[in-house]
């Protein structure tokens, strides 16, 4: 995981003058009423990118394209891991256009400096009953707060230690979800979304500190540790042990100024296997399986935001708790003798996330972060997350955070970072968040 | 635990059965048309025109950055009720409004779209000649989309109005006709007055914070020596303002005007650098005390009559011009 400063520049500046012909090539210029479909009414807690322009500007391309970049100077001390870091987290190509009144569509192109991964791409379909909506193609899953939304996007500088713990950094599946909204009174909406999924991804990259390598319970094509055992999802499976997401939601006004919201949260894998390849002291190749395994994780949240009745100035403060439940964790033991075995971790783990915010004009807002997760092993250690920021916005399209995160560790050394984030968009970003 | 599936799925035909079974019924000749306005001057009109068949609510309550509206649930409630959506355009609510009709997928409104009432609104001044974003991020893409300060704007947004109310209302055309007719009548009566101001105060300088107050500037005869944002939308750069004061001072430049959603602070230290004094006028009509488009233009206008501490001379002397 070394990076070459000069070798990151590189790639940087190629990426740049790759993509730079379409950001030219795009002239905003246009009669046309905006059109990209994309960016929902900003619910308290979703990211301060929404001005307008980044993601509405009207453009003479058809769909709407984007690029965002997000790069970050570090410094971190994480045991072995210690000193500084340049890294393009992200550059991301963004599209998404109508294809008929009813219908319409988006993708999203992601490059780090190792891969390149497609993490959306999704067809919806508006026309099914008033305030509903079905999606289907490969899209961020709908659990708490924060799942739907890209970590370069994210009001803090990180993913809260408990979400990439339990669900993962990004986590992106391909099935199907029905969203549907309804009003209760004059002052409160109500959402719920159902998903369906065969297959889903758990990124892991943009974290600053090496998590330590658990199975996750994602599906494959998550990060890589030493001794990780990666969950494994047949190709076809019956019905009912698709992948399932579900949460249902309430905002309502909260005085003159403020919005509260509430939310609950659902992911089933009703069916999946760790398999594994270990040795025995006798050098001989022992194969694992485990299947039939199952696992849930359940999410409750509240956030509240409040505005200054110019818009202008605002706080937002929220918390989400989190527990897993089911076949959470694998590990091959070893106790040096000939006796290697997979040892499942089954049970149950919890955790939870809060923070507060508070923009002090349009251009800058603070925030703290704090996340807390037992760690998925029979000991269950706690880890203890503090995140402090602030965030400043130079225009709406450049956005330049300075953040400090210290992790508490119950087990193993506490590790500390210094961030400096900078993230630019190039015409229009979307995505296709939900309240 | 593990097998909730089936579970969900019954929950959810529960849920959504109501919403595919039974779309809202159309509406009755008696039931008044639900609209909703992005502004409370936009609210105000639709009132005046649509009279008794219509019933309005407006999303903005006066004293917004309008391009940054903050959006609450109650507004996508309202909106899901509404039958039509109207708004100013010229990508003046550009920033807000599609996420929030999209959010509350109200399918009429999704289909016919919102009015823009100032679509093609003749008198568009400021329009830039590039948009490039080196040079700056500019929020008036299509031109300035301050229109509903420019006196001309009642009458204007009356008539587009009226012409869609009649679309959705046909067998009231005769009345909003003749409310559309009444209410230029009254727009012409009281600008009698807005044109007395104009003489009073025309010729003088000014600066502005965002550049929103360019055409009752221009109906007044101002003359518009800058703004303390470099470009719409960006703020203002302690360069941008040593360079402003400097010209303020240069043409003797004597207010400054501000809308009341932008920093006083900065306002008021840029009018003092530049030796002149920082004035707050309002940006749209106000929307829980009722204030109607034509209140709001005669505040706006004694507003500028109080920047330069001036006094209409008394009604008589003014007749005989
Ligand atoms: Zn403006």
């Amino acid at each position: 995981m070394n990076h070459s400063l000069a070798a990151t520049a590189a790639r940087f500046s190629l990426v740049l003058a790759s993509t730079a012909s379409l950001g030219l090539a795009q002239l905003p210029q246009s009669d046309a009423p905006p059109q990209s479909p994309v960016g929902l009414l900003k619910s308290p807690g979703m990211p301060r990118i929404y001005w307008g322009q980044t993601t509405r500007f009207t453009s003479a391309w058809n769909p709407a394209a984007g690029i965002a970049f997000d790069g970050a100077f570090s410094w971190a001390d994480d045991g072995d891991e210690d000193g500084v870091a340049l890294d393009l987290n992200v550059a991301e190509l963004t599209m998404q256009g109508s294809i008929s009144p009813s219908w319409w569509g988006n993708f999203a192109l992601e490059t780090n400096s190792e891969e390149v991964e497609l993490t959306e791409s999704a067809l919806f379909y508006m026309g099914l009953a008033e305030r509903t909506s079905f999606r289907t193609g490969k899209f961020f899953i709908d659990f708490g707060k924060q799942m739907q939304i890209h970590v370069h996007d994210l009001m803090t500088p990180q993913r809260p230690a408990v979400l990439r713990e339990y669900l993962g950094t990004e986590v992106p599946g391909t099935g199907f979800q029905l969203d549907h909204w309804s009003p209760i009174g004059d002052e409160t909406a109500f959402r719920f979304s159902l998903g369906l999924f065969g297959e889903m991804e758990q990124h892991g990259h943009g974290f600053l500190f090496e998590e330590e390598g658990h199975g996750g319970h994602g599906g494959h094509g998550g990060h890589e540790g030493e001794g990780e055992i990666e969950p494994l999802l047949e190709d076809r499976r019956d019905f009912q042990d698709l992948i399932i997401t579900a949460r249902a939601t309430a905002m309502t006004d909260a005085g003159e100024n403020g919005i509260l919201q509430v939310g609950a949260s659902y992911r089933g894998i009703p069916e999946f296997a760790f398999e594994a390849e270990g040795a025995n002291l006798a050098g001989d190749d022992v194969d694992f399986d485990a299947d039939g395994l199952d696992s849930s994780v359940f999410g409750l949240d509240l956030t509240y935001g409040w505005n200054s009745p110019d818009g202008t100035k605002g706080w937002t403060a929220g918390a989400e708790f989190i527990r897993a439940e089911g076949t959470l964790n694998a590990e091959i033991v070893n106790d040096g003798t000939d006796q290697v075995a997979l040892e499942l971790f089954d049970g149950d783990a919890q955790g939870w996330f809060a923070y507060a915010d508070h923009a002090w004009n349009q251009q800058n807002n603070v925030g703290i972060m704090v996340s807390a997760f037992e760690h998925l092993e029979d000991e269950r250690p706690e880890d203890l997350e503090y995140t402090a920021y602030w965030t400043h916005f130079p225009t709406e399209f450049t956005r330049v955070r300075v953040a400090a995160i210290h992790m508490d560790r119950e087990e193993g050394e506490d590790a500390q970072a210094l961030m400096v984030q900078l993230t630019g968009y190039i015409g229009a970003h979307g995505h296709p968040y939900n309240w | 635990m593990q097998r909730l599936l089936p579970t969900l799925l019954a929950a959810l035909a529960a849920l959504v059965a109501p919403g595919l079974g039974a779309p809202r019924a159309a509406a009755g000749s008696g039931e008044k048309l639900q609209v909703v306005t992005t502004i409370p001057d936009l609210a105000d009109i639709v009132r005046r025109v649509g009279g008794d068949e219509v019933e309005v609510k407006a999303i903005a309550r006066g004293f917004e950055n309008l391009h940054t509206v903050r959006l609450r649930p109650s507004h996508m409630v309202m909106v899901s009720r509404a039958k039509l959506f109207v708004q100013v355009g010229l990508a003046l609510e550009h920033g807000w409004v599609p996420g929030l009709l999209e959010s509350a997928r109200n399918s009429r409104i999704m289909a016919d779209g919102p009015l823009n009432v100032a679509e093609d609104w003749p008198y568009l001044i400021e329009v830039p000649l590039t948009l490039d974003r080196s040079t700056g991020v500019d929020i008036h893409p299509l031109g300035n989309p301050h229109v509903n300060l420019d006196p001309r704007f009642g009458a204007f947004a009356a008539q587009r109005i009226r012409d869609r109310l009649k679309e959705l209302r046909p067998e009231a055309a005769a009345a909003i006709d003749a409310n559309c007719a009444a209410y230029e009548k009254e727009i012409e009566q009281r600008g009698q007055r807005w044109k007395r101001v104009a003489a009073l105060v025309k010729g003088r300088k000014v600066v502005q914070y965002h550049k929103e107050f360019s055409y009752l500037c221009l109906a007044n005869g101002l003359e518009m020596v800058g703004a303390l944002e470099p470009q719409p939308g960006v703020p203002p750069t302690p360069r941008h303002l040593a360079q402003l004061a400097k010209q303020m001072r240069a043409e003797g430049v004597q207010v400054v005007v501000h809308g009341p959603w932008t920093p006083g602070r900065i306002a008021e230290d840029a009018a003092a650098r530049g030796g002149a004094r920082a004035v707050e006028l309002p940006v749209m009509a106000q929307r829980d005390n009722g204030e109607t488009w034509l209140d709001f233009m005669d505040r706006l206008h004694d507003g500028l009559l109080a920047a330069w501490d001036l006094e209409l001379p008394p009604e008589e002397e003014d007749s005989s011009r």
